[in-house]
């Protein structure tokens, strides 16, 4: 097992390097640091060449590379070209905001997809099933940036008219209200609650049909026959016996959500301005930032890589007959 | 199928989808009824009719289709044209959806988005259920190196966080409706292949195979003539589900601003210019988006009910693998 997992590692190593060199040929084929400093009018041709210079533009593309490269391992980040400050922490900062946003999620989804996926295997075709069902199919259907709006219009608007309050109940933007010292979890939650229930929404979707097409493979099983015929309680039949298996392919799942969380929350976090990995991305991207764009790329990927392989471990001692096959 | 005893040879009817599908029992025809059988395609349509919902949704589509295609025919407002009067009208008479910022009337620009959203909806799903098609067949033949490397890819291609790549890929781009067809249709092909190469392994142990073979058949021919047409029920109901994600990324990419860049309207592009007047003009908001869920909804609804039509065992065969 030690071996497996040691073998994934160094083969995860030429797949960072493959994407960090198309990154950087990407990236700094479409951005122009020196873009504003060329739109200053006071600038001189000097202060251009002097500014690639500082920026080591100047040299060829695979002496940027490597420089960019043995900086990178070395812990040095380098800092934002728009607002000079350093990557790591910038990048440390968002990472730790979109774990709140994403587990906040992926938890809420998990504990509600696995409880409607069982429900509506132990009683399929039923009217609880059939609406279950139809909610999936809406919730896989939604486009989620279109409910994030719809969610901005009715708390910030109607809600808050209609209440004729000053302030809506869950707030649409940001993640604490400008202006509040400490750590206030009142006004964190007010904040959560909005961008949680859209990407809630499509997880929910994904979970339960899973939780539902497992649950049934499973109970149909010989093992449940076996414990009903054991006299066990169905309570337990279902829990101990049943649950417990059906939740396995739900695990692969919800590796790979976990691992995405690094870089996949791009609409919601844009759409709520939450200041996460995936809002740092575009941000990024739009001010043509390349000393960002790098090492973001990089901890995304890794992030992706390490989860996989976290998810091949959890099924082997998770599915006894992988486990000795 | 077997229990008929006039069953017309494969030569001249190649369409049994349902190979050794049992046929429920009210699906067969009626004793003394007919000559002959039904073929498979029949026993499909039958399948499809009891799903209301599939039907229901294929009626829903065309609707929406027809509204795209005769969108200038059906609004007498121009998509492109200002009428800084009229600007930020709500939902009336003269304009059913509102106007936008600058007065242009929304019905009419849903109307156009649809044309773009809808085209690259089914082009990216064509294009990438032909590549998967292509993938997945020569991986599920050839076997051996040549599946474990066409897996691996494949595997590779479904880690990778896909909307940051076409992000990445987009911003390298000008943004026509021809590019974003390319670079979605890039990141689409995988299922198609994972799912056909499942129903190619299992279809080419079949006896019509090696009597194919047998007769010296080349194994292009082979591929081409005796296995994807019997293939054609799991190709047709994958192709299907992808035109709901493909539109559903396409509005996605567009909203973020590097999809299908304005004039140009899509349904994405119209939610990304309705985002700063999600207060002052919700409706601008509320019909693309419905537009959207419909079309996707409606998509979806109907790749369900072509999955239980054509490829019944679809579950049973990915499970088997």
């Amino acid at each position: 097992m030690l071996r497996y997992v040691i073998r994934r590692l160094i083969f995860s190593v030429p797949l960072l390097i493959i994407a960090s060199i198309l990154v950087f040929v990407v990236v700094r084929h479409v951005t122009d640091p020196t873009a504003s400093l060329r739109l200053n009018p006071r600038a001189t041709p000097q202060d251009i060449i002097r500014l690639k210079h500082q920026l080591g533009l100047d040299r060829s593309g695979y002496q940027q590379y490597t420089a960019w490269l043995s900086h990178f391992v070395r812990g040095d980040w380098g800092s934002s070209l728009i607002s000079s400050r350093p990557v790591f922490t910038d990048i440390k900062q968002a990472l730790g905001n979109s774990i709140i946003l994403g587990l906040a999620g992926v938890i809420i989804s998990l504990i509600i997809g696995v409880a409607i996926g069982t429900l509506s295997a132990l009683r399929q075709y039923s009217k609880f099933d059939n609406i279950a069902t139809g909610g999936a199919f809406l919730g896989l259907s939604m486009p989620n940036f279109w409910f994030a709006l719809l969610l901005q219009v009715f708390f910030g608007l109607y809600l808050t008219r209609w209440l004729n309050s000053g302030s809506p109940i869950f707030y649409t933007a940001g993640m604490t209200s400008p202006g509040t010292v400490g750590f206030d979890l009142v006004d964190r939650l007010r904040h959560l609650v909005l961008p949680a229930t859209v990407l809630a929404v499509q997880i929910i979707a994904i979970y339960s049909r899973l939780m539902r097409a497992s649950m049934l493979d499973v109970m149909h099983a010989d093992y449940i026959r076996t414990a009903r015929a054991k006299g066990l309680r169905e309570r337990r039949v279902v829990i101990n016996h049943g649950m417990r298996n059906a939740l396995i392919p739900i695990t692969t799942q919800l590796g790979l959500d976990l691992g995405s969380i690094a870089g996949g929350l791009i609409i919601t976090e844009s759409i709520f301005q939450w200041p996460g990995m995936g809002r740092f991305f575009i941000d990024a991207i739009n001010n043509g930032d390349y000393p960002q764009l790098l090492p973001w790329t990089m901890v995304v990927v890794f992030s992706v890589i390490v989860f996989n392989l976290l998810v091949d471990i959890a099924y082997a001692v998770l599915d006894p007959r992988i486990r000795y096959a | 199928m077997p229990d008929a005893p006039e069953e017309i040879p494969s030569a001249v009817q190649p369409l049994p989808v349902l190979t050794d599908v049992a046929v429920e029992p009210e699906l067969r025809a009626p004793p003394g009824t007919s000559a002959r059988a039904r073929s498979p395609w029949e026993i499909a349509w039958l399948r499809f009719k009891r799903h209301k919902v599939a039907i229901a949704s294929l009626v829903i589509l065309v609707i929406i289709t027809l509204l795209a295609i005769f969108a200038s025919v059906i609004s007498r407002y121009n998509v492109h044209t200002p009428d800084l009067a009229h600007a930020l009208e709500g939902p009336n008479g003269k304009h059913w959806f509102g106007t936008d910022n600058t007065g242009r009337d929304v019905f009419s620009r849903v109307l156009h988005g649809g044309r773009i959203s809808l085209l690259v909806g089914v082009s990216v799903a064509l294009w990438s259920g032909i590549f998967g098609t292509f993938v997945g067949a020569l991986a599920g033949f050839y076997g051996r190196w040549v599946d474990q490397l066409l897996m691996r890819i494949t595997d590779l291609f479904l880690a990778i966080p896909f909307l940051v790549v076409l992000i990445l890929a987009s911003s390298l781009l000008s943004g026509s409706v021809f590019e974003i067809i390319l670079i979605l249709s890039l990141f689409f092909w995988m299922p198609a292949a994972r799912i056909i190469r499942g129903t190619v392994l299992s279809l080419k142990e079949k006896e019509f195979v090696e009597a194919a073979r047998a007769s010296g058949a080349s194994n292009a021919r082979i591929i081409v003539l005796h296995i994807l047409p019997n293939a054609l029920g799991p190709i047709i109901v994958i192709t299907t589900l992808n035109v709901a994600a493909a539109i559903l990324t396409e509005s996605a990419l567009s909203f973020l601003g590097f999809g299908v860049q304005p004039p140009t309207p899509s349904w994405g592009n119209l939610l990304q210019a309705a985002r700063g007047f999600t207060l002052l003009a919700p409706w601008m908001v509320w019909f693309p988006g419905l537009f959207i869920l419909i079309t996707v909804l409606a998509v979806n609804f109907l790749g369900d009910g072509l999955r239980d039509a054509l490829d019944p065992h679809q579950e049973l065969r990915a499970r088997e693998q």
